[in-house]
């Protein structure tokens, strides 16, 4: 090869690295801050003024008074965004069977029969998944109204507000935005207790 | 399951849904157009070539079988194209089917699997058909982040795209430096329905004669047992 060419080849590769390197990512970066500044900053909610969460992000929520995600598998913690992933456990392996069966007793010691909606059980293949169906959501909703002291017609409400409907009406099915409604849940909880002392 | 056919058809390898914990008809169906050679669309930097192969070997076996001359747009397909057609249609299937026998028999390969029976097999398989393939999907269940796996993984990405490549390269030298023939009595049209059904069965015939010793241990042979209600 000459020298030529080795300094074309050079040549291309110093800019293609300054306008696709550099450029190209600042550019994208800056556009998305001004067009879309809540999505580009991780659709983020704050409660009392610190940051609590993503709309796009479940959370490990045990507590009965709260809605609860998917079941999650990611590593050191369900939730866990920093290790994305499903279970991966096959059809016929036992370990498949044993975890449905355990999130099954949990569900029992609140007081939820079967049949249940498979979302309830079943995790999601990322692990973040902040959607359940409204089937899920709605079931749920007894067990919130005991343990957060809200009447049920009141969730409901706030559940149907929250429906997302099918994605161009075919694709998946209605569903709800866990944190969205979490985050509802306790700003109202606020605003009532607000009411009463006042 | 859409995007799952759609990522698996192309050489993408984006997933919305783990692979490892679909049924394993499900699983079979990703597994099986990547192992054809993502010829459905063509890969990602490769384009149709991976079909352009297969053209020419049906095009071939059809002139075998009814004595025409075979021939591709104008050109007449000789020794030197079927060579590295064959080669672009086998050495994927080949390598990857290789290096899982490698993998199942040596303790490195077998330790990173995570599902037993059947469904470990199919990990094992998806692996070194999705790296030899250029594709990137994968059972995730199984522990590829091992020496053994990083070094055979890399080997069938390398033998599995360049070899090809390398071959498309052969052919198509081969192939421009031919005399442009007018079509005669003789040549076999390729441009009708009849040939793109003949084309659909080439590739499935190819692709079943390498794959499907392998499936039905894998994927096939866990469906019956979840037919049967086994759990492992």
């Amino acid at each position: 090869m000459s020298a030529k060419s080795f300094k074309n080849v050079f040549l291309l590769f110093a800019i293609f690295f300054v306008l696709l390197g550099i450029l190209y990512p600042i550019a994208v970066t800056g556009v998305a801050k001004l067009i879309f500044p809540y999505q580009a900053s991780g659709s983020l909610y704050e409660l009392d003024g610190k940051i609590v969460g993503s709309k796009l992000i479940c959370q490990p929520v045990s507590d009965p008074a709260l809605f609860w995600p998917r079941p999650s598998s990611t590593a050191s913690y369900p939730c866990n965004p920093l290790s994305s992933g499903g279970s991966n456990v096959g059809p016929t392996n036992k370990q498949l069977v044993e975890n449905i069966e355990s999130r099954i007793k949990i569900l029992n010691s609140y007081g939820l029969e079967a049949p249940f909606p498979s979302d309830m059980v079943m995790g999601s293949g990322s692990g973040l998944e902040p959607y359940i169906s409204l089937e899920n959501a709605v079931m749920q909703a007894r067990r919130v109204s005991k343990y957060a002291n809200i009447p049920y017609e009141k969730l409901l409400k706030m559940i149907y507000k929250n429906t997302d409907e099918r994605t161009f009406g075919i694709f998946g099915a209605k569903r709800v935005n866990v944190v969205k409604l979490n985050m509802e849940l306790l700003e109202w909880k606020k605003k009532d207790r607000f009411q009463k002392v006042y | 399951m859409l995007f799952s056919s759609i990522t698996t058809g192309v050489s993408c390898g984006a997933v919305n849904a783990m692979f490892d914990s679909f049924t394993p008809l499900g699983g079979l169906i990703p597994m099986s157009l990547i192992s054809l050679g993502e010829i459905i669309f063509g890969g990602v930097g490769s384009g149709l070539y991976g079909m352009l192969a297969m053209v020419i070997i049906a095009v071939f076996v059809a002139g075998l079988m009814i004595g025409r001359t075979p021939e591709y747009l104008n050109k007449k397909i000789e020794a030197k194209e079927m060579w590295s057609s064959v080669i672009i249609a086998l050495v994927a299937g080949v390598i990857s089917l290789l290096l899982t026998t490698l993998a199942l028999y040596t303790k490195w390969g077998l330790s990173s699997i995570s599902n037993p029976g059947p469904h470990g097999l199919s990990e094992v398989l998806y692996a070194y058909i999705s790296a030899s393939n250029n594709n990137g999907s994968a059972f995730a269940g199984l522990n590829a982040n091992t020496v053994f796996y990083n070094i055979t993984t890399g080997l069938a990405m390398l033998i599995g795209r360049f070899v090809p490549i390398i071959a498309v390269f052969y052919m198509a030298s081969s192939l421009s430096l031919k005399k442009h023939i007018p079509p005669s009595p003789g040549t076999l049209p390729t441009h009708t329905l009849v040939f793109g059904v003949w084309l659909i069965f080439i590739i499935i015939v190819v692709g079943a004669l390498t794959f499907l010793p392998a499936f039905s241990l894998g994927p096939i042979l866990e469906h019956m047992l979840m037919l049967k209600g086994v759990t492992l």
